[in-house]
């Protein structure tokens, strides 16, 4: 029982489960393609950005310049790429940016040997700054063609639940194929493994041979490039590139992560579990409407679900240190 | 005999106020089992670490494999062959143990792709080559000291070490554990691997090692072959003193309440049944292995970690302790166990350390006069050698930084103090002065519980000794029966 | 510097910190001063600077307040906003006098600093967790209560807080300046700021020396609380109403100025002295940029260059100093 309470993962699916019912209840369309459509839509880029963030928690640190990269990578992009570049190249090169930016926050936190969190405080406020004095702050409303299409090509369409079509963007297959991909370099590789090592104690895993500053690298490098591919997805998927978008969004990724299951002082997160929170997200925010309560309360319900979250972890966490003295054999029986 | 594998050639390795190493030389030959040994804090896993390049030598060079370096890494060392069993372990919490074990070799080889399965099964081997069964699949911060232990031997097992370094890696283990470990050594000496053995335990070195070198204070004392020592002789090698002790003055309050009277104290998974009185004036040993629940029933009785059930009494009255402040109130201190984490803030002032607990106020404000009075007169008393009162308290030698924590506990002038490894990493004048400033004390009446691995100092020390294994107080030890192989006995039984 | 003078200055804080604060501080002025004297050292500049620095100060000794315990606030801009809101709804729906609208929100402030301080304290909530979360719900209630828009129609009487001045300095300055001397006298001269200091040096030491820390980390945070809710009612009565997303940018700019003033995020060192001066300072960078006619991104960019640039000298400033003082001695 302490086992399964203490899965955060079913427990996300079990609160997913229980909002579908309620929501459901009153509304039976409420259960189908469409809203599986909407929820998966509304989540993809938030995916991306929580699968990055969770790598570099997990490592250790609390990045939160994930969304300035993933802007300044992907409006920058699409402001100098010419009309006609191909969305191969365009994709190419706001991950690469990404990547770039990335390594720069590395090179802070190495090198400044501070928190995550401070350096990526200060180089988030540097990218955005640069953004704006250097790139520009307008909103770009016509994109590469290459991205208008791509911007409408979906998976699926479908009939929608009362009225019109419901799809599925393409882009859906890249956000699986990322996730996909850093779930398997968490699993598979020794640089993988090496991510939970340094989140786990730094000094061990150095002593254990592992290069803690490499790792960092590594993961930022990740985290970054995954940002810009976020930004990307996001501009493609809304059809226009506005700087503007994710402005202090910075903590709902970070709640998402949280819900997740990832531990804040690291050591342990799943791509699985940064999916599920933002999964569940979307859908608490899908679900408020119908439920007869005003969008405007998302924040502070996702807020309350946080803390409710969180307190469940440490409570949990808290109760797993104690390794029992007493169940050794008692004296008596070994001496006989 | 054949060319040392791994040699420290005039390694000095200093942390803030404390030299930990100075000068220090020793080398280590294939095939041989060479023991370090000192007392505890006087260097050796410091040495050890250097060696293994989890720290850099503030001078001297390490060589190995005959490659010398300045400034040695520990993958530069894990790749030439060096394994290290550290005495804190130094596994990851959050990593199975099949992970631990496998998980440094892959990386010191240079490998890119990392099979469950097969970190599973070389793991699976090194257990079964140690003879030992660890649970493989669950997160090393779960499983109890002795597998962690257990887990670190494994681990360096597991790889095709040349030089294998141990750090007391006995303290939590069975005596059936302990001898498949040194079956383990056995084979590994047969089979050429240089080893270091750390230990303090006198049985320990005789029954394995074929060179010994005696740290002392952070220097080399002497180095030879076991049998150019005694047991005697050894461990006043590794004192620098002969077998001293306090005249013991059996206190008389026959009449007069217990300083401190503790009845059924349990807490469920830890400990049980712990009933122990100090009298006034009366110098209590607490005996027991790393994991036997000793500290867990010091902090129960001063509340860092409440019990569950239990009484506990204060010169006769009942007091009830929540937390380290209700212990406080009713005149119970602690000094922790270790004192870099748990005693000391390392880099705020001296000064403020002293006053840390009883930090004297007026009307919501601190009084600045009774605060440097109090500063003064613990500096004075305790003769700690300092700066100033304001530089930080790490820039203190081990000795002097004791002397701050006991200090802050005799300022409240409690009524019982209850020290866990009072002299750990204390120089021989200091601990001598430490033990005396005890005694004083008790002698006016402060009931005092010392919890010690040094046995020969809880029998100098104590009026009686209370021995515990696996949660509960087994055997009280006094009089006659105070002597050093009844209580090695007594605690290692099993 | 006399010597009483250099104690008050210096008071837990580390002396080449304050150094490099000070030659920060005279640097931006000096080096303004010369660029563009005109505009710079007019006497407009230095009233923006006077009413634009206050609500930033307050919220940066609360972001300080929680460092020296080794904590961190991100709730305190939301539980500014939440409190601003609160007095703003009182005096335009409710209709309510501003002191007791301000009492009203004073009130909502303590009490969100004490969800914090009891996360943090009695549930063990790392504070940079228990801090994102609620401060995700307070800015949430706060979207809820506002309705997502500004709310506006502030009485006269409470938007006048704002412009009054006394002696030829704004009112709102003067409560910076009560509030820093009330904080600095907590955290130096009181058994509370003694023991904040020490929870935030080694929190397991803290336990083993009798301190009871949750009492601490609770008074801590419901102190960073209050604060919020004065800069929020000092927000409010500047901008003439209130919304729950005003100054988002204000969480990175509390941590780099108490950064810049030389407070240790790892916790144990605070001088209040150096956060005011570091805030000023930052307002007077950012007037100065400004008068340069540069675009105000720039400012975001130097304080983020500013910021790492003082984490570098925090790490690395003793070894660099240590290397020249070596190479004089060589020379
Ligand atoms: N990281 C450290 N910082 C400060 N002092 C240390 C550190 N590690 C060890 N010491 C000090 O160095 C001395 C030697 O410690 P150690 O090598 O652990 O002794 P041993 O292993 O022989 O018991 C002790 O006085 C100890 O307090
Ligand atoms: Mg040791």
């Amino acid at each position: 029982m302490r086992r399964l309470i203490a899965n955060q993962e079913l427990l996300l699916i079990g609160l997913m489960a229980v909002l579908l019912l309620a929501v459901s209840l009153k509304f039976p369309d409420f259960f189908g393609q469409q809203t599986l459509f909407n929820v998966l839509t509304a989540s993809m880029v938030g995916m991306l950005f929580a699968v990055g963030v969770m790598l570099v928690v997990v490592s250790g640190g609390i990045d939160v310049s994930f969304l300035a990269v993933g802007i300044l990578s992907a409006y920058a992009t699409v402001k100098w790429a010419s009309p006609d570049a191909g969305a191969l190249s365009v994709f190419a090169i706001s991950t690469a940016i990404g990547l770039g930016l990335g390594l720069i926050n590395a090179a802070v936190v190495i090198i400044a040997r501070t928190s995550v969190l401070i350096a990526t405080l200060a180089t988030s406020s540097i990218y955005l700054g640069a953004m704006f004095a250097f790139v520009g702050g307008e909103v770009i409303s016509i994109l590469p063609q290459s991205l208008q299409t791509l911007g409408s090509t979906h998976l699926i369409t479908a009939k929608g639940a009362v009225r019109g079509t419901t799809s599925l963007n393409v882009l859906i297959l890249v956000v699986i194929a990322v996730c996909i991909l850093v779930w398997a370099f968490l699993r598979f590789t020794v640089a993988g493994r090496s991510v939970f090592a340094v989140g786990g104690d730094a000094e061990a895993a150095s002593r254990a041979a592992i290069s803690v500053p490499r790792i960092r690298m590594l993961v930022f490098a990740i985290a970054g490039a995954v940002a810009g591919l976020a930004g990307i997805i996001s501009i493609t998927l809304s059809g226009r590139a506005d700087p503007t978008t994710f402005m202090g969004r910075e903590l709902d990724t970070l709640a998402a992560v949280v819900l997740g299951g990832v531990a804040i002082a690291g050591g342990k997160g799943t791509v699985r579990g940064a999916v599920l929170g933002v999964l569940l997200i979307s859908l608490v925010t899908a679900s408020l409407v119908p439920l007869g309560i005003p969008t405007i309360w998302q924040r502070a319900a996702v807020g309350a679900l946080l803390i409710g979250g969180i307190l469940l972890q440490t409570t949990i966490s808290r109760r797993q240190r104690i390794r029992p003295i007493l169940d050794a054999p008692a004296p008596e029986v070994t001496n006989a | 005999m054949s060319a040392p594998f791994v040699e420290a050639v005039s390694v000095s390795k200093r942390f803030g106020g404390v030299q930990a190493l100075t000068d220090v030389s020793v080398a280590f030959s294939p095939g041989e089992v060479h023991c370090i040994v000192g007392e505890n804090g006087c260097g050796k896993s410091t040495l050890l670490k250097v060696i293994s390049g989890a720290y850099r030598p503030t001078s001297g060079q390490v060589i190995v494999a005959g490659t010398a370096y300045d400034h040695l890494t520990p993958r530069q060392a894990l790749s030439a062959g060096v394994e290290v069993i550290y005495q804190d372990f130094s596994l990851m919490p959050n990593l199975t143990a099949a992970e631990n074990i496998a998980l440094p070799g892959s990386v010191a080889g240079g490998r890119r792709l990392y099979s469950r399965t097969a970190a599973r099964a070389l793991a699976e081997r090194a257990v079964v080559r140690l003879g030992v069964e660890i649970e493989l699949d669950i997160p090393v911060g779960e499983l109890t000291v002795a597998e962690r232990q257990l887990t670190a031997i494994a681990r360096a097992l597991a790889h095709e070490a040349k030089f294998i370094a141990m750090d007391e890696p006995t303290t939590a283990l069975t005596w059936k554990e302990v001898d498949a470990l040194f079956a383990a050594v056995g084979r590994l000496k047969e089979s050429g691997v240089a080893l270091a053995f750390i230990s303090h335990k006198m049985q320990e070195i005789f029954s394995i090692a074929e060179r010994v070198t005696v740290l002392r204070n952070g220097g080399v004392v002497t180095s030879g072959r076991p049998d150019e020592f005694t047991h005697a002789s050894l461990a006043e090698t590794m004192t620098g003193r002969g077998s001293q002790s306090f005249d013991r003055v059996a206190p008389r309050n026959k009449g007069r309440a217990p300083a401190l009277k503790v009845s059924g104290l349990g807490r469920d998974p830890l400990f049980a049944d712990v009933d122990l009185e100090i009298g006034q004036g009366e110098i209590v040993g607490l005996a027991g292995l790393l994991g036997s629940g000793r500290t867990e029933i010091a902090e129960a009785i001063c509340g860092v970690k409440p019990a569950q059930t239990g009484t506990i009494e204060v010169l006769g009255r009942p007091v009830e302790i929540k937390a380290l402040a209700d212990a406080v109130k009713a005149g119970i201190g602690y000094v922790p166990e270790d004192r870099l984490t748990q005693g000391l803030f390392l880099d705020q002032p001296i000064g403020d350390n002293i006053v840390a607990t009883h930090l004297p106020s007026r009307r919501g404000f601190l009084s600045p006069q009774s605060i440097e009075r109090r500063k003064a007169r613990v500096v004075r008393d305790l003769r700690i050698k300092l700066g100033k009162l304001t530089d930080p308290v790490r820039s203190l030698s081990g000795g002097n930084a004791q002397r701050v924590l006991l200090g802050k506990w005799l300022l409240g002038e409690p009524k019982v103090l209850i020290l866990n490894g009072p002299t750990v990493g204390v120089d021989v004048g200091s601990k001598f002065d430490i033990l005396g400033v005890l005694n004083a004390q008790s002698l006016q009446g402060l009931g005092v519980l010392i919890i010690s691995d040094d046995v020969p100092e809880l029998i100098s020390m104590c009026h009686r000794v209370l021995v515990v294994r696996s949660g509960r107080i087994v055997r009280e030890l006094s009089g006659d029966q105070l002597r050093e192989d009844t209580v090695v006995e007594a605690v290692t039984a099993s | 510097m006399p010597e009483r003078f250099r104690k008050v200055l210096l008071t837990m804080g580390t002396r080449a910190s304050f150094i490099r604060l000070l030659v920060v501080a005279v640097g931006i002025v000096v080096v303004f001063g010369i660029l563009k004297p005109a505009v710079f050292l007019s006497g407009q500049n230095l009233q923006y600077v006077e009413l634009a620095s206050p609500e930033v100060a307050i919220l940066s000794l609360a972001m300080a307040l929680t460092m020296l315990t080794a904590g961190i606030d991100l709730s305190v801009v939301s539980i500014a906003n939440l409190s601003g809101v609160v007095a703003a709804l009182i005096m335009t729906n409710g209709h309510q006098s501003p002191g007791l609208a301000m009492l009203a929100a004073f009130g909502v402030a303590l009490a969100c600093g004490a969800v914090n301080g009891l996360l943090v304290g009695y549930k063990h909530v790392p504070p940079i967790l228990a801090t994102l979360a609620t401060g995700q719900l307070f800015s949430g209630l706060a979207l809820v209560a506002s309705g997502g828009t500004v709310v506006k129609g502030l009485p006269e009487p409470f938007t006048r807080l704002a412009l009054l001045t006394v002696a030829g300095i704004p009112l709102i300055f003067w409560v910076m300046l009560i509030v820093a001397v009330i904080i600095g006298v907590v955290v130096a001269k009181t058994p509370l700021g003694f023991r904040m200091r020490l929870v935030g040096a080694n929190p397991t030491a803290a336990d083993f020396s009798g301190i009871r820390r949750a009492r601490v980390l609770l008074a801590t945070y419901v102190m960073s609380g209050a604060l919020g809710g004065v800069a929020g009612l000092i927000i409010s009565a500047r901008a003439g109403g209130a919304n729950s997303d005003y100054g988002s940018s204000y969480v990175l700019l509390a941590v780099v100025i108490a950064v810049l003033a030389g407070v240790d995020p790892e916790g144990g060192y605070l001088t209040v002295a150096g956060v005011v001066i570091a805030a000023i300072a930052m307002q007077l960078l950012g007037a100065g940029l400004l008068s340069l006619s540069v675009s105000s991104h720039v400012v975001n960019i130097c304080q983020g260059l500013l910021l790492v640039t003082m984490v570098l000298l925090n790490t690395w400033g003793t070894a660099l100093s240590g290397l020249f003082q070596r190479r004089r001695v060589i020379a």
